[in-house]
């Protein structure tokens, strides 16, 4: 049988990536920090019961990762369905805070990012972000690894169509 | 693959690498999560540790009793001139602890992004301030006004009329760039006898940042003229910023021969810090920013 890391490893090794991938599927970063804090309150407590054998530890996190992403999405989609419609009636772009990091670095990268559908922006995060095959991602998203790498490919053409050279 | 897909995926690689949690939150989340623990738990874990932990206060202990020596002999160690070495133990515990890196910046030999320099050593302080800002809707300037008419044809006087008009022309020293479409008002902070301007990691100029459509300006953007939270860090001395050529056949090696003193906008967590960073250019072409912090104070 595999040995545990202690818990304290896993945490100092996997943060940020996980905190990375959350912001990415999220607006904020406090939103991303709240669910971040969850996932690993949840890891902590069922830190007992995973086996090393069944998972790497990385895809148990981004498992748990993913999870607690939809779940934040589910309960914040009333409000955010509302923000929207507020926002739309701004003018465009003028969310301050999120002119302040759009205008740093990669903003227009992130943003492309943010335009993919769900599943192709997911796959990305998960294929920068984690240190996951393409096997563990498809795994993780409930699909082959052949579909989970087209997924990602499909991703990339969207991507280089949207920002400019 | 093709090269261009090779340059989004390293664009990605660097976007996702440079998102992360603000400074405090690593140890705030872990002691929310030791709490969760039992205490005959943390006790067990303590117990374990034990062994790390003697030879850990063995030093504590030798270090307090050097440091009390030194403090009944008179001693006070030199001033001026120090480098990052004798910077670094007089800066134990920066305000901010351990810095966010900049986004793609280089930070060891190894990096791909390494470069052989063969201009000008700038003459770096001991050390120099970091400057903090929250990221809020407070901190950060939204003005749109379509349909506003230039005051001139000279659009740096459009744009600081623009800004005046709306009570948002700076107080702070700046200098101006134009930028596209946009004239930018970049901030200057003092390093030494240099005045560093403000840029983003790509070298671009960051700070008020006043967009013209047609002449006429339509909006303002950037960080709200406000004081800043400020704390000393060390920097590297001249021998590390300056690293060894690229290894044969690295793709982003380039022959340099430029080199300014500027801040570094480095957006972290709940934070936007401004960090004193060298960057390197060839023909007026940004190609690599380096921190000028002491490789200790940042994140890796």
């Amino acid at each position: 049988m595999s040995a545990r890391p202690p818990f304290e490893d896993l945490y100092r090794e996997y943060l940020t990536r996980i905190y990375g991938y959350v912001y990415a599927q999220l607006r904020n970063s406090a939103e991303a920090e709240d669910v971040t804090a969850q996932v690993f309150m949840s890891a902590y407590k069922a830190y007992d019961r995973f086996e090393v054998r069944a998972l790497t530890p990385s895809a148990w996190l981004f498992r748990i990762a993913r999870n607690a992403v939809y779940d934040h999405h589910r309960r914040t989609q009333v409000r955010e369905r509302t923000e929207h419609r507020l926002r739309a009636e701004l003018p465009a772009g003028f969310d301050p805070a999120v002119v302040a990091e759009d205008r740093v670095l990669f903003g227009e990268l992130l943003a492309a990012v943010r335009r993919l559908p769900d599943r192709q922006q997911e796959v990305v995060a998960l294929r920068h972000r984690s240190d996951l095959s393409f096997k563990e991602i498809g795994d993780l998203m409930d699909c082959s690894e052949d579909a989970a790498k087209m997924l990602y490919h499909r991703a990339l053409k969207a991507l280089r169509e949207m920002v400019p050279k | 693959m093709s090269d261009e897909q090779d340059e989004l995926e390293r664009q990605l690689a660097a976007m996702y690498g440079s998102i992360r949690p603000r400074a405090g939150f690593e140890p705030d989340l872990w002691s929310r999560l030791e709490d969760q623990r039992p205490w005959y738990r943390r006790l067990r874990a303590l117990r374990g540790r034990a062994f790390v932990l003697a030879p850990a206060l063995a030093v504590l202990v030798l270090a307090g009793g050097f440091v009390l020596l030194l403090t009944h002999t008179g001693f006070h160690g030199g001033t001026g001139g120090g480098g990052a070495a004798t910077s670094s133990q007089v800066f134990a515990t920066p305000a901010f602890g351990k810095l966010p890196a900049p986004p793609g910046a280089t930070l060891s030999p190894a990096s791909k992004s390494a470069v052989a320099y063969s201009g000008a050593v700038p003459a770096l302080p001991a050390s120099a301030p970091v400057y903090r800002q929250p990221l809020t809707s407070e901190t950060q300037l939204a003005i749109a006004a379509p349909g506003t008419q230039a005051t001139s044809s000279d659009p740096v006087v459009a744009a600081k009329d623009f800004l005046a008009r709306n009570s948002a022309l700076p107080s702070y020293p700046y200098v101006i760039f134009i930028d596209g479409s946009d004239v930018v008002f970049s901030r200057q902070f003092q390093v030494g006898a240099e005045q560093a301007r403000l840029v983003m990691a790509d070298g671009r100029p960051y700070g008020i940042r006043v967009t013209l459509q047609n002449g006429q300006p339509t909006r303002a953007s950037g960080p709200v003229d406000q004081p800043l939270a400020e704390a000393a860090y060390p920097l590297r001395s001249a021998g590390q910023v300056l690293q060894p050529p690229a290894p044969p056949g690295d793709q982003y090696s380039a022959a340099l021969n430029s080199v300014e003193v500027v801040y570094v906008v480095v957006p972290a967590g709940g934070f936007v810090y401004y960090e004193p960073a060298l960057l390197f250019t060839s023909g007026g072409i940004t190609r690599t920013l380096q921190p000028a912090v002491a490789p200790q104070f940042l994140q890796q």
